[in-house]
């Protein structure tokens, strides 16, 4: 049946520094003990070959330097996701370039030792050094439970120690504890391999040690309420349109002060340094970085707002009220979280897809989530229609220009669920893992754990998208100044730049492209704005505005009202304006997101049919758009 | 403070883990289900005694609830401690009576129990289950604290029924009675 | 005799023990092995969500939301009649 393991002493490694790893299920409160036992030392690595982030520091228990390693939360060894295959393999030393742990910190939510000990069973069958911490011991007292940690300790054969997390409490002994994983107990017998038998065994730990909490009547108060099919799905709504109202509204007059705080930062860069390498400063790295941080506000407050639901126990249930519609899609309740944070930015979208554990599903998350209307498309679509829906107003208050941004945004979320639905019959279709999700009990979040949450996410998207951003601007800089030609004599200021512009590079290949584009109704200097739209969206509107400069100050819309062909033809006539409003919903231009795609799904396959279906897409859409508004109009 | 099975459940196999003491030689094993309660402490004869491998094991005794055994010497357990979880673990799921003494005041009263008396637990226990089947147990032969059984009607030869007896006869009767030992009339 | 059920048939309030789980594919079998859901545990159907699926479960004191097909794997039956004990006391059955 089992096999009984001789006691024998923690290997400890000698002048290398101790190699300890924090194990348990997500929830159990292992990030809290890892933030608690290492301050802020932690830092944040990949494993080699995956998109798992690894997080460690190193840190003085007594005589002893440890090295924390805070890995994955999981639930068993046998991985169905990339995360918890992680776990599996940093326990069994398979992972190259890392070692094996020399000692485990089991951590295991008081309040689900019925099921945490079934994993407790599981790795002490690895033979390492083990203690467990037994997290929230405040919740299961305050549900009139009990745990007898030293009964416990007896039980399972290892030191056992209890803690609440928020508090501090029980800290100290985890400290002395990593001060001599050597001294560590170990069980006189592993507990059994097979699940019944080991059912059986954390009965029998349980029996001695353990008095089962009663039920947890605040969660099922509130879930009686939030899970409601009537007023839980009202809610639901109701907290998913404020989230994305918030986002919006709320960032929006950060979002501009931040914009002019650039342009006025660009400028004074510009009037400093001299020569191209200012402008190329200004107008290629300041404008480029300005970019990535005017959408800051709208990040930070995007993670604030999901950390503190996910904190408080709500994501988990709107996944639970989600899961259907997203199911019917290829996707699971978790991915509308994604879709949702694609609103805002398609990068958080895509990175918030890592907690979902089956790959097709997941995989069709991140390539649906840049059809999501993200912010960027927002100038592009504000310029366009202010500048050439005639504002009508149409049932009472709502006005014929919203109206089509709102269809815009519909028709991103609708494709982009059919594209995931379509994918996931195609390319990604096949059995896919388990849906299944733990419905935590509420709990009421701590400041720093969510500021630091917050602050980890903001942080991952500036790095990822601001590189990409700021290279890409950079370079974009280089194309439109690049050959630099000579205007002829006699012509307004602004007329020379769009002069030089229309000779420099990328001026050339949009001039080249115009055969590709001609059946849209796009000439030369929309198509060199969308090369632009290729480091970021709203790219688009400021290379626009500077491809179309003329002697006058008017604004960019009516600037593009008056531009007109070669025969007297308007450049932008409704039908173009649609195509283009249409090509904008579809493209993905966002080298970024290519970028963290390529990044998350470990290959440029996905990147690449992202990229070219939805230009596919776009370009096909454009041309729908042109025929039906040249058939109504 | 701990009640004797706080996770509600209806398992089967034994369950039961093993502890170290503060005697390098002797391992004791807890044993939530099925329970020891009523079993007095004392040294015991297990059934295995005259099995090969488990020769080498000095003692077996019952201390506060739980089965303690003990080995000459520490290093032992290296070897003997499958073994001996092996053959404890069977030796629990019948619950013979290895686990108890004729000296044990639970025998006091088995002069005076009753073939009626058993049928009266056997059908509190399992009467609803058998009635809605079609069958019927039966108590044929009580003869020192071994209980025997009859399985007629749909029960006989039905695959249920030893999962019957083992999940809802014998351990109501080890309630009442924890030195009886079942045997079903094959 | 007893029956077996899947567990995605079972209606919301009843509680039934779990009496086997098939593999399933892609390791479904054993993620729920490894999440409680193993023989001889018992399994209380808290409620559906709104449009029918998933379901949420009690198992072993944590709430895990499933879906019909992965519930469908395993093999669920109610459980024995209780026990009265001869002081009273009612007992599932062991």
């Amino acid at each position: 049946m089992s096999h009984c393991e001789p006691p024998s002493a923690a290997r400890s490694v000698g002048p290398d520094v101790l190699h300890v790893a924090l194990v348990g299920s997500p929830n159990a409160g292992k990030t809290t003990l890892f933030n608690s036992l290492t301050g802020m030392h932690a830092k944040t690595a990949n494993y080699p070959g995956v998109t798992v982030t690894r997080r460690e520091a190193i840190a003085s228990f007594g005589d002893l330097e440890v090295m924390v390693v805070d890995l994955p939360g999981t639930y068993g060894l046998s991985a169905i996701s990339p995360d918890e295959q992680i776990v599996a393999d940093s326990l069994a030393g398979t992972i190259e370039g890392v070692s094996r742990p020399d000692a485990l910190v089991m951590v295991a939510d008081a309040s689900t030792l019925e099921r945490s000990l079934l994993f407790v069973a599981e790795l002490l069958r690895l033979g390492l050094p083990a203690c467990l911490v037994v997290t929230m011991i405040d919740e299961v007292a305050a549900r009139g439970g009990a745990i007898d940690v030293d009964r416990l300790s007896t039980a399972i054969g290892i030191p056992v120690v209890g803690v609440i997390g928020h508090r501090g409490v029980g800290l100290d002994a985890v400290k002395s504890l990593l001060s001599d994983p050597a001294a560590w107990s170990r069980p006189v017998m592993v507990p059994p391999a097979e699940a019944a038998a080991r059912s059986a065994w954390v009965r029998s730990v349980l029996s001695v040690a353990y008095r089962p909490p009663g039920a947890d009547n605040r969660t099922r108060r509130i879930d009686a309420v939030l899970l409601h099919p009537v007023i839980g799905v009202l809610v639901f709504s109701v907290v998913m349109l404020a989230f994305f109202q918030a986002i919006f509204t709320l960032a929006a007059p950060l979002a501009d002060r931040l914009d002019s705080l650039f342009g006025w930062f660009a400028g004074g860069v510009r009037d400093r340094v001299p020569g191209w390498f200012g402008e190329m400063l200004a107008d290629g790295a300041v404008a480029g970085v300005g970019g990535v941080l005017v959408f800051l506000p709208q990040i930070i407050l995007l993670f604030l707002i999901l950390t503190l639901l996910e904190k408080v126990g709500y994501l988990s249930r709107a996944a639970f009220l989600a899961d259907r519609l997203m199911g019917r899609f290829g996707m699971e309740g978790r991915s509308f979280v994604a879709m949702l944070s694609s609103f805002a930015c398609a990068i958080p979208g895509i990175l918030s897809a890592r907690t979902i554990p089956s790959e097709r599903r997941r995989i069709a998350t991140m390539m649906a989530a840049p059809l999501m209307t993200c912010s960027a498309r927002l100038p592009v679509f504000t310029l366009l229609i202010s500048g050439f829906v005639p504002d009508r107003s149409v049932l009472g208050p709502i006005r014929s220009q919203g109206l089509v941004l709102l269809g815009l945004y519909v028709l991103g979320a609708v494709s982009g669920l059919a594209y995931a639905g379509i994918l996931s019959v195609t390319a990604l279709s096949g059995p896919a893992a388990p849906v299944v999700m733990e419905l935590p009990p509420y709990r009421r979040p701590t400041l720093m754990a969510v500021l630091r949450q917050t602050w980890e996410g903001a942080w991952s998207f500036v790095r990822k998208a601001g590189t990409i951003i700021l290279g890409s601007s950079l370079l974009l800089w280089v194309l439109l100044n690049v050959p630099s030609s000579t205007p002829p004599e006699g012509l307004t200021e602004a007329r020379q730049a769009s002069y030089q512009l229309e000779h420099s590079a990328a001026g050339t290949v949009g001039k080249a492209l115009e055969p590709v584009f001609a059946p849209l109704g796009f000439e030369w200097r929309t198509n060199v704005a969308l090369i632009g739209s290729l480091a970021a969206r709203e790219v688009f509107v400021t290379t626009l505005a500077l491809t179309t400069a003329n002697a006058d100050d008017a604004s960019l819309p009516d600037r593009l009202q008056e531009l007109r062909n070669d025969d007297g033809t308007p450049v932008y006539d409704a039908a173009t304006v649609a195509a283009l409003l249409v090509f904008f919903v579809y493209a993905l231009q966002c080298m970024s997101t290519v970028a963290v795609l390529r990044r998350e799904t470990n290959s440029w396959k996905w990147p690449a049919i992202a990229f070219t279906s939805m230009f596919a897409l776009a370009y096909v859409g454009a041309l729908v758009a042109r025929l039906v508004v040249d058939v109504v109009t | 403070m701990l009640s004797p099975d706080p996770t509600p459940s209806a398992e089967v196999a034994p369950a039961v883990h093993a502890e170290r003491t503060d005697d390098p030689a002797v391992v004791r094993w807890v044993c939530a289900s099925p329970s020891l309660d009523g079993v007095v402490d004392g040294r015991r004869q297990p059934p295995w005694v005259g099995a090969s491998d488990l020769a080498a094991v000095a003692e077996v005794a019952v201390v506060a609830g739980t089965i303690v055994v003990r080995v000459p010497a520490a290093d032992d357990w290296q070897q003997l401690l499958g073994p001996v979880h092996n053959a404890l673990v069977d030796a629990l799921r019948t619950r013979a009576r290895w686990l108890f003494e004729p000296s044990d005041p639970q025998f006091s009263d088995l002069g005076a129990l009753t073939a009626e008396a058993v049928q009266r637990i056997v059908d509190t226990a399992a009467g609803a289950i058998t009635g809605a089947h079609g069958g019927n147990i039966t108590v044929v032969g009580l003869h020192d604290g071994v209980v025997t059984l009859r399985l007629s009607g749909a029960c006989h030869g039905c695959r249920f029924t030893d999962d019957t007896v083992q999940r809802v006869v014998e351990p109501a009767l080890w309630r009442a009675h924890p030195y009886l030992s079942v045997h079903v009339e094959r | 005799m007893t029956v077996t059920r899947r567990l995605s048939d079972v209606a919301v309030g009843e509680t039934v023990v779990v009496r086997s789980v098939a593999a399933g594919e892609g390791g479904h079998g054993r993620r729920l092995e490894d999440l409680g859901v193993i023989a001889g545990t018992l399994v209380t159907v808290e409620r559906r969500a709104p449009l029918g699926d998933p379901t949420i479960y009690e198992v072993r004191r944590s709430r895990l939301a499933m879906r019909r097909a992965d519930a469908a794997l395993v093999q669920v039956a109610s459980p024995d009649e209780p026990v009265t004990h001869f002081d009273g006391e009612t007992h599932v059955a062991l």
